[in-house]
């Protein structure tokens, strides 16, 4: 919750033109979203109850309907290992916690290729 | 179990305390403070296997999850407010491990959990191994952070 509290509040001060902000507890939650929603990119944590990060971007990648939804990892992973085999698995971003506002826009305007502002 | 190093323990939680809630902490005299609050407790397991906890004493859970989101503190419910001290203590346990064991192994976090602790429960855990107390604004926090065998 205060994630993604943060991160909405944070999205909202991007300056950035963002439609509507779909947001979920856990991988599962996403999941169900994204068979709902087109999205244009996924902010997602690494350590979350029920369905894990990881585990989320899995079922993204073997979906062919959501393999290509960008997806930004956001945690406080440390271990480089991780973080390569996350890269390796498709991710488009990852911002490690703490983060600062600017970390986040730019990995959102990095990833969305929108001008800045 | 066996204490995590003291000095690191307390620096990570300063500099996460600062950075996601602008606040402040001091060692103050280094004695454990008394005081009774919520407590964030996570696990980890990898090249060694452990917990971190964190407390806060009466009502600065609150004023940390009001820094952290924004918020008024008046705004801030007591789920709130336990929310945001699982993140504080979720980021700082993924701190202090890079910080002692590096970049190159992998962790296994769990997921947080928060328990009220009254005083003689503060007092059992500022007497467990492992634990520092520090004073954000004058109010008592402590921080423990041990492995297993």
């Amino acid at each position: 919750m205060t994630v993604r509290r943060t991160l909405a509040k944070v999205v909202g001060l991007c300056d950035l033109d963002v439609g509507d902000l779909l947001q979920a507890a856990n991988g599962r939650e996403a999941l169900e979203l994204l068979q709902g929603h087109w999205v244009d990119l996924v902010l997602s944590d690494l350590n979350m109850p029920e369905m894990n990060g990881v585990e989320l971007i899995e079922q993204m990648a073997a979906d062919p309907m959501l393999q290509s939804v960008p997806v930004v990892v956001i945690s406080t992973e440390g271990s480089r290992e991780r973080i390569d085999q996350l890269v390796e698995s498709g991710i488009r971003g990852f911002v490690r916690k703490p983060f600062t506002p600017e970390q986040v826009r730019e990995v959102i305007i990095e990833t969305l290729g929108v001008a800045d502002s | 179990v066996k204490p995590i190093d003291r000095q690191q323990l307390i620096q990570v939680v300063a500099d996460v305390l600062e950075a996601q809630a602008f606040m402040f902490a001091d060692e103050g005299d280094g004695d454990l403070p008394e005081g009774a609050g919520p407590c964030a407790e996570i696990r980890f397991d990898g090249p060694a296997r452990g917990h971190l906890a964190l407390a806060l004493h009466g009502g600065l859970a609150v004023d940390l999850a009001a820094n952290v989101l924004g918020l008024e503190p008046e705004a801030c419910t007591a789920d709130i407010a336990a929310d945001a001290l699982k993140e504080v203590a979720n980021v700082a346990c993924g701190q202090i491990l890079t910080r002692i064991w590096g970049e190159e192994v992998v962790f296994q976090l769990g997921i947080p959990a928060v328990r009220q602790l009254d005083a003689a429960g503060w007092a059992s855990l500022a007497r467990a191994p492992g634990v520092a107390g520090v004073r954000v604004d004058g109010v008592a926090v402590l921080v423990q952070g041990v492995t297993e065998d």
